[in-house]
């Protein structure tokens, strides 16, 4: 039985914004006759980062797979900031200034 | 969306004084109003008759205090975060500049997919006023709380009130005045019914908790529906189950208004569990039982709902507040997304897209009606299925005025033994309507437009499939049930209607002159009694020659060039016809075989 994620045709708006999560393995493409999305059995490796990004709940995988948390969180730490930036909101500014010099992005 | 926009004003117009304390007093003002009728009910509940300890007013109070104080106190929270403009717009981003070569480039892509039909619109939000207006919070509210108010006093009035129905505030409104207003309203604007519809409102200020304001925690379990069940068929068999209990407890016969208020309240808890377990208005989408019927009529009418001006910018939008919500909106509670809409079936105007939108690139815009029956690309099977049932329970509801009917439907009861299990569910005594034949008339149309999809198949030399032919020809029907389902009710709204004079003064029966019109003399069924039948079918009339004109629309755009195209057409055009030409003579036969009516034949 396959473990890949499924879509909902009713649901899915095509906003692909879970093609954008799906950033690493580029599995999920738009049907632009359909406007929905389109999932290859190929390229899923069942992460779950396009249920986690749907605002509509459009895209799930079936609740028999186990999301592949490891890969998750590789493509997470490939595609967004680092968890530690985004939590305290007051200390956002500071904190990104930090990662950015150790980071060597600025020049000072 | 090629409509030239005028340039938006770069800065917010809450800054000038008078949008400033209009904004801080419009809620203001309706909490008053709250308050006001609160306490104008209230004052004559305890100058009525009623003894203060009777069953009758503790019933009332005990409804009406606590529901009032709920709002009371939300509109007060809402009110003091509102005072200093906190969910204030502040004006729109700059132009993502990869919308004029990337976005245009996507958009170009599904061109085919978002065709553009040809004809003038006019964009509201151009005009300033509508754009302040949709960008307070409070714009869905205001037009709310009547409402509210008004349904939570037919409860009360059905439970307490008196037992004829026409001088009873429950029955009066729900089934004579709400009835047609609501056809009015969805063949006039779409879903303007669930802008402002009371059941959602008061589910989703609990699940909100506030009345029009932007928290951040929501009071529900926020389950996704399954997707299994995500389908308007759902919603259309909920439809048919009400359509049939209201027929069996003689609800709006006009029966027992302890039963409308019963149903009322049935739908507002309804609606509050599924509030508290899922996310979003998933019951406007999944279990409200009008939800099918005003989806598929708002297709005929003019306005195309909260929509994208420009899709090439929504398609380089990576934020997409319109569906996910900003600090000062939710997001679409509809499941819609601006981007991509090509009908107005799922827009309920809430204006939370229009709120959320960074970039001020969402519009509401008025154009030639019926456009959104053929316009959508996308046409779903379940739409079309449902669209069929639909007219199916709108003939049963001809149907049943008619003797021979009621003598078939009495016999099956009988030969079945139908009427024994109706007298212990305590509905009608001949077990009208039978459920066997109230479904065997509804699953004829979609079995007749699946026979005719078969046939234009077959011409078609299997090239095209049925089930396409099915799903885009049947929104031809649209129109048709629309108006139809209009000329159906009009003979209780219009001969009944003007009741409400008396009532509105007097809503429970209890000898109340509130506003002076209580002894107006208002006889129910003494109005438009001779000419109804004229309008009725002038209706269906209507609606037939604008179903025969979406068809044709929809053969043109979507049919056009393929092979039997021209004798389908003549088909599909033949089909509407014949069911303009049933539901007259329908209307004609029901006039025919009502005593009394100047049409009826000397014998």
């Amino acid at each position: 039985m396959t473990s890949i994620a499924i879509v909902n045709h009713e649901r899915c708006v095509g906003c692909e914004l879970c093609t954008r999560a799906c950033g690493v393995t580029h599995a999920i493409s738009l049907n632009l006759d359909k406007n929905w999305v389109e999932i290859s059995e190929d390229l899923c490796w069942s992460c779950g980062a396009c249920e986690k990004m749907c605002p509509f709940s459009a895209i799930a995988l079936p609740f028999w797979a186990e999301p592949n948390k490891e890969l998750r969180d590789t493509i997470y730490a490939q595609t967004r900031k680092p968890k530690k930036a985004r939590v305290a909101v007051q200390n956002f500014e500071q904190e990104e200034d930090e990662e950015d010099v150790m980071a060597g992005s600025r020049s000072h | 969306m090629a409509t030239p926009q005028r340039e938006i004003p770069r800065t917010s117009p809450y800054s000038k004084p008078f949008y400033k304390w209009l904004d801080r007093l419009a809620p203001v003002g309706l909490a008053l109003f709250m308050m006001a009728v609160f306490v104008d009910y209230s004052w004559w509940m305890i100058k009525s008759p009623q003894h203060l300890a009777s069953w009758r007013t503790l019933i009332f109070f005990a409804i009406w205090i606590p529901t009032t104080l709920f709002y009371i106190i939300m509109a007060i929270k809402d009110i003091a975060q509102n005072w200093n403009g906190r969910w204030e717009f502040a004006g729109p981003k700059a132009r993502n500049r990869l919308a004029d070569t990337v976005g245009a480039q996507k958009a170009g892509m599904q061109q085919d997919f978002f065709r553009s039909v040809t004809g003038k619109r006019y964009d509201l939000t151009q005009n300033a006023f509508f754009r302040w207006l949709f960008h307070r919070r409070w714009y869905q509210f205001a037009v709310q709380l009547p409402n509210v108010i008004i349904f939570n006093i037919v409860i009360i009035a059905g439970l307490v009130g008196v037992v004829n129905p026409n001088r009873n505030f429950a029955t009066v409104i729900t089934w004579y005045v709400w009835f047609g207003v609501l056809f009015v309203l969805m063949i006039g604007v779409g879903r303007a019914w669930c802008l402002i519809c009371p059941f959602s409102a008061q589910a989703e200020w609990v699940q909100r908790l506030g009345l029009f304001g932007k928290g951040k925690k929501l009071l529900t379990l926020g389950l996704k529906w399954p997707q299994k069940y995500s389908t308007l068929l759902i919603s259309v068999f909920f439809f048919l189950g009400l359509t049939w209990a209201e027929e069996f407890y003689n609800v709006a016969g006009p029966g027992k208004p302890a039963f409308t208020s019963m149903l009322v309240a049935g739908i507002i808890m309804w609606d509050l569990f599924y509030a508290l377990t899922f996310e979003r208005r998933s019951f406007c989408h999944y279990g409200c039982p009008l939800n099918g019927v005003i989806g598929v009529v708002s297709a005929v009418a003019p306005f195309e709902g909260f929509r994208a001006k420009d899709r090439s910018l929504c398609k380089t939008c990576t934020t997409k507040e319109c569906m996910r919500g900003s600090e000062r909106s939710y997001g679409c509670g509809w499941y819609e997304y601006p981007g991509s809409m090509s009908s107005n079936f799922y827009c309920g105007l809430t204006g939370e897209c229009f709120k959320g939108c960074p970039y001020e690139n969402i519009g509401l815009s008025v154009h030639a009606p019926l456009k959104e029956a053929y316009q959508p690309k996308k046409k779903r099977f379940d739409l079309a299925f449902g669209v069929t049932l639909m007219m199916g329970a709108l003939f049963f509801e001809i149907l049943n005025a008619t003797p021979q009917y009621a003598g078939f439907d009495t016999w099956l009861s009988h030969a079945t033994g139908w009427n024994i299990a109706a007298k212990a569910l305590d509905g009608q005594l001949s077990g009208y309507p039978m459920p066997l034949d109230y479904l065997g008339i509804i699953f004829l149309f979609p079995l007749l437009g699946w026979l005719v999809s078969l046939g234009a198949s077959w011409i078609s030399r299997k090239q095209i499939q049925a089930r396409e032919l099915f799903t885009r020809y049947c929104y031809g029907w649209i129109p048709l049930f629309g108006l139809g389902i209009l000329a159906r009710q009009l003979p209780k709204v219009l001969t009944n209607g003007p009741t409400i004079a008396q009532v509105i003064s007097d809503p429970f029966g209890f000898g109340w002159n509130m506003f002076g019109t209580a002894h107006m003399h208002m006889h129910a069924r003494a109005f438009a009694y001779h000419w109804i039948l004229f309008v009725q079918l002038s209706f269906v009339l209507i609606g037939g020659v604008a179903s025969l004109f979406v068809t044709q629309k929809i053969s043109q755009l979507d049919f056009q060039g393929r092979p039997g195209s021209g004798a389908i057409n003549i088909v599909m055009h033949s089909t509407i016809a014949i069911l303009m030409v049933a539901m007259m003579a329908g209307y004609y036969y029901i006039a025919l075989t009502n005593p009394g009516h100047p049409l009826v034949p000397p014998f």
